[in-house]
């Protein structure tokens, strides 16, 4: 594997990147408008700013390192919000566990309580946090420039081309999605990248779709026809004239899908089907909660910290995602 | 109509090879036959004679095209085999299971279908207002709770605390319905935001069209404007959405069948997820996505029954 | 009695931009049986007119701010949304440009005729239906047609239909908003001579939108020439023609291609409708107004002479203008009638 410190570069990369497309973005007229529309709604910059510290919540969990050869591998959060780990449950700021018959006194302060294991609960959400972003951003990170690029070949050359491409996602969306996450991670297998895999082949079809039919529409302008007879080469009109026209649309569509992905990763965990069992994700932590409030007297603290937590960036990510469609073509409103 | 039909038919079998040839490569060539005879053979260590056997028996040492084409002609011919997990006929436990997914999904279905257009409406006469805000803002805290939490706490609140729906189980018959009822309530719960905020959507676009302005010229008051033209028109694309989701309901919905016992489609495949079984799933998947496209057909029969510019050649 | 009579009438608009003024006392009459052109570019503030007076300003956005419309002698604008609902499609009728989008697409013809009999209780059932049947055959439409949806038509058989269905309870009044804009020439010239006939049948009095002069000689027995949301002049269709007073007005027909010479350039009018959301403090016309002197920017002209036959919004009407004397208006107005009638560049 990569050695720590290698790791610990991608998610700075990746922020770089954000940072450096957004700025360069606002340089268009499209998008500075589009932004400066977004500055005036504040409720949408709330939501920005909720998915901003999620963010930096997984940024900080994917930066690592060990304290000595031999010591496990440390992320931030580990190291400023890791808590003795007890034997078992215990309440919310209780000073013992809970549920047994013999109660034991607490190693540390704990405010949400424990799970099962007797982690910290507060800890647990936090480490969720990367898991949820890795879900949603790097999948859509794999899946967008590929659905892209065959959606925009599949509108431009037309034909056999088009029909190819048609038949495949068509036969892929014809597989109920459920069934079909099922029956790719039954053979992958759980774990984080199995599930970025088969969550990026299932909203591939999508996102194909749609940039198929954008470019379906675009190819047809004027413009297009005018930098033929120019003889400008197909793959750059596609570059230069058609993705700048697709990218509204697409970075709509994604940032709205973003959501349903991390969504899926609760359900799927639900079916045993997610990330691995010990890795710190919300759905997890929902699966375990099942048996849980069955309990007498009931455990809730961990269903209630990692549905909420789930449901505070599903929010955050739905409520921006209209906001920036409305910020970049108020016509697609109702 | 009758020569759309037959045309739209014919152009699912592609898809239909296509699908059987996605299960194909995942079951058989990502998973080893030999993986498969050896969890199925019940002794500890099989010797290579008894795997041998077996994977004759079941027909894996023939080449791979000729598997597939069995594959194939299996599929098509709805002959699922048996399961891989407890051996019993799969074609005769969907059968049985059939009855259970159909009344909670048609269940679900109507009772989705009048709340939320029910609530889309109220929305768009009073658009602009409070009472639209609300509406919309409660759509969207809805739509973004994880499904399982609905069913979860729905189960938690409503079986706990109403004694007379049982919590979980099933029998067939008219006291179906009362095991019914707790899962159709949540589900219809769990649907209810994204559905109203789409039917929301198209009255809305409707509502602004200019044949609105010429009926609102003519003197028709706002109620019938509302019923009479906004909805008609915005029948049309709530039929497409909503016909397309009957499909997904019928196969059951996994989480709601395991979590209330019911012995449906659904559950069906959970226990087939939970125990490895391959057969299984592959059926449910080819019997999904032949659902799913009888579903498109039957939407665009609807979408032109409905909208008189469309005709089907 | 005038059958309508509009004063001062002023509606806004609440965009993103900021508040624009469509509307910005606008005022003119329409007398019984008589037709009134109400004429200006696209963007003058027209249609947003008609929708007030019927009370259709695009909500929430929009707001009728102050004036009074008279019907018959009530103020409409006292009148709330429900009690303006009986006027509306049976004393006032209005048609729309686009005949396409304008008539629902999943109702038949007959059903939308038939409502808006139904709906003003004027009559049903087997009533209403003879009567659609009568109204379709006034506008010369088949009777056929009544069991089609509108997608099933030709251009102008959807205007005919739109008419048919306006005139179905016989309204006084009938507001036609660029009906035939949308149509072709030949379309367009019989629709014009169907309304003036049923004009003349029914008596009704018409108020007809239009940016196209050419329309305007044909029908109109009053015009009202509109610029950036008010009225700049206002006279009896022939009197108008012959001569034009408001400078916009001159160069309107100063620019018709008919009026063109050989070998000379077409005339324009130079510069741009000012900027709706910032109407400027003295005259709207005044940046593109070839006889402008000092006044003009700084003081708004009102109607002069009032209470005449042929007021025009300009200061070079102004009895008691402070213009310093180039030729006296008179004079002015000959050298205006030479550059009209001449195709002379200045």
């Amino acid at each position: 594997m990569l050695s720590g410190w290698l790791l610990n570069i991608i998610p700075l990369a990746i922020v770089a990147a954000l940072v450096t497309a957004v700025r360069r973005a606002s340089r268009k007229p499209l998008w500075a408008e589009a932004i400066r529309r977004l500055k005036g709604n504040r409720v949408a910059l709330i939501a920005l700013a909720v998915i901003g510290l999620y963010g930096t919540v997984a940024f900080c969990d994917s930066i690592a390192w060990r304290d000595d050869r031999n010591a496990p591998l440390l992320s931030l959060v580990d190291r400023v919000f890791g808590r003795p780990q007890e034997s078992t449950y215990s309440a919310p700021l209780a000073i013992r566990t809970f549920g047994e018959p013999m109660p034991r006194p607490l190693l540390g302060k704990h405010w949400l309580g424990t799970d099962g294991t007797g982690q910290d609960v507060v800890y647990m959400t936090l480490k969720g946090c990367r898991t949820a972003m890795i879900i949603g951003g790097f999948t859509l990170l794999i899946a967008t420039p590929l659905a892209l690029f065959f959606g925009m070949l599949a509108g431009y050359h037309g034909k056999t081309v088009d029909d190819a491409i048609q038949y495949t996602y068509t036969v892929l969306d014809s597989i109920p999605n459920i069934l079909l996450l099922v029956a790719l991670l039954m053979v992958l297998g759980r774990g984080l990248p199995q599930l970025c895999v088969a969550l990026g082949i299932t909203s591939w079809v999508s996102l194909c779709r749609l940039a198929r039919g954008e470019t379906l529409k675009h190819r047809g302008r004027e413009y297009v026809r005018a930098a033929r007879a120019l003889g400008v080469s197909h793959s750059r009109i596609m570059m230069r004239h058609i993705l700048p026209n697709l990218l509204p649309v697409v970075v709509i569509a994604t940032t709205l899908s973003f959501s349903g992905l991390v969504l899926s990763e609760a359900i799927l965990s639900y079916l045993q089907l997610g990330v691995a069992a010990g890795t710190g994700s919300w759905g997890n932590m929902i699966d375990a909660s099942r048996l849980e409030l069955a309990r007498q007297p009931v455990i809730w603290w961990n269903l209630a910290a990692a549905s909420t937590a789930l449901f505070v960036l599903v929010l955050a990510f739905n409520v921006f995602g209209d906001a920036l469609r409305d910020a970049i073509d108020p016509r697609l409103r109702s | 109509m009758l020569r759309y039909l037959i045309r739209r038919v014919l152009y699912a079998v592609p898809i239909l090879v296509g699908v059987s040839l996605i299960t194909f490569i995942l079951f058989y060539g990502v998973v080893p036959p030999r993986q498969i005879a050896r969890r199925n053979l019940s002794a500890k260590n099989p010797t290579p004679e008894q795997i041998q056997d077996w994977l004759v028996a079941h027909g894996y040492d023939k080449p791979m095209p000729e598997q597939f084409k069995k594959h194939m002609t299996e599929l098509f011919l709805l002959r699922f085999g048996r399961s891989d997990s407890t051996g019993e006929d799969i074609a005769a436990r969907i059968r049985a299971g059939a009855g259970p997914s159909f009344l909670i999904a048609s269940l679900i279905f109507a009772s989705a279908l009048v709340t939320q257009l029910f609530m889309a409406l109220w929305a768009a006469y009073f658009r602009g207002t409070y009472v639209d805000a609300w509406i919309t803002f409660l759509c969207v805290v809805s739509m973004s709770v994880v499904f399982i939490v609905f069913v979860i706490v729905g189960q938690y609140l409503l079986g706990n605390l109403m004694r007379f729906f049982p919590l979980a189980g099933y029998q067939s018959g008219l006291s179906a319905f009362r095991f019914a009822f707790l899962p159709a309530v949540v589900g219809v719960a769990a649907g209810l935001g994204s559905g109203t905020r789409l039917y929301r959507t198209f009255l809305l676009e409707e509502v602004n069209q200019d044949y609105v302005r010429t009926a609102r010229a003519k003197g028709v008051p706002e109620a019938r404007i509302l019923f009479r033209h906004v909805l008609k028109n915005a029948a049309i694309p709530i039929i497409t959405s909503t016909v397309l989701a009957i499909p997904s309901l019928m196969l059951g919905s996994l989480v709601l069948e395991s979590f209330f016992g019911i012995p449906g489609l659904g559950s069906y495949t959970y226990d087939a997820i939970n125990s490895q079984d391959f057969a299984v799933v592959r059926a449910m998947v080819f019997l999904g996505t032949l659902l799913y496209i009888a579903g498109t057909i039957l939407t665009d029969v609807c979408y032109a029954l409905a909208d008189p510019r469309i005709r089907l050649e | 009695m005038a059958l309508l009579k509009v004063e001062d009438l002023r509606t806004v608009i609440r965009s993103r931009a900021g508040l624009v003024r469509p509307v910005d006392g606008v005022s003119f009459s329409v007398e019984p049986g008589q037709t009134l052109a109400l004429v200006g570019e696209s963007g003058c503030g027209k249609s947003m007119t008609a929708l007030s007076l019927l009370q259709l300003v695009p909500e929430p956005a929009g707001l009728i701010e102050s004036g009074r419309v008279f019907f018959e002698g009530r103020d409409l604008l006292e009148l709330s949304w429900e009690e303006m609902r009986p006027l509306r499609g049976r004393d006032m009728a209005m048609i729309f440009q686009e005949p396409m989008t304008s008539l629902n697409p999943v109702l038949t013809v007959g059903q939308q005729i038939i409502e808006a009999m139904e709906v003003h209780g004027v009559a049903r059932g087997g009533e209403a239906r003879r009567r659609a049947i009568e109204s379709l055959r006034r506008v010369e439409v088949r009777e056929s047609a009544l069991r089609q949806y509108p997608h099933e038509l030709s251009g102008g058989m959807r205007q005919r239909v739109m008419i048919a269905m306006a005139l179905v309870n016989r309204p006084k009044l009938l507001i036609a908003d660029e009906p035939t804009t949308a149509l072709d020439v030949t379309v367009q010239a019989q629709i014009l001579a169907l309304i003036r006939e049923l004009q003349r049948e029914e008596g009704m009095a018409v108020l007809l939108i239009t940016h196209d002069l050419g329309i305007v000689a044909e029908v109109a027995n009053h015009v009202a020439v509109m610029y950036a949301g008010q009225i700049v002049e206002n006279a009896p269709a022939g009197e108008l023609f012959a001569r034009p007073l408001h400078p916009y007005t001159q160069g309107l027909f100063a620019s018709l291609p008919a009026r063109a010479r050989r070998g000379h350039d077409l005339t324009t009018l130079e510069g741009r409708v000012p900027d709706a959301t910032a109407w400027p403090v003295g005259c709207r016309f005044e940046q593109r107004c070839r006889y402008r002197w000092g006044t003009c920017a700084r003081v708004a002209p009102a109607f002069y002479p009032a209470d005449a036959e042929h007021p025009a919004r300009c200061h070079l009407y102004d009895p008691e203008t402070d213009r310093p004397m180039k030729g006296t208006p008179r004079a002015e107005q000959e050298q205006a009638r030479e550059i009209i009638e001449g195709g002379v560049a200045s």
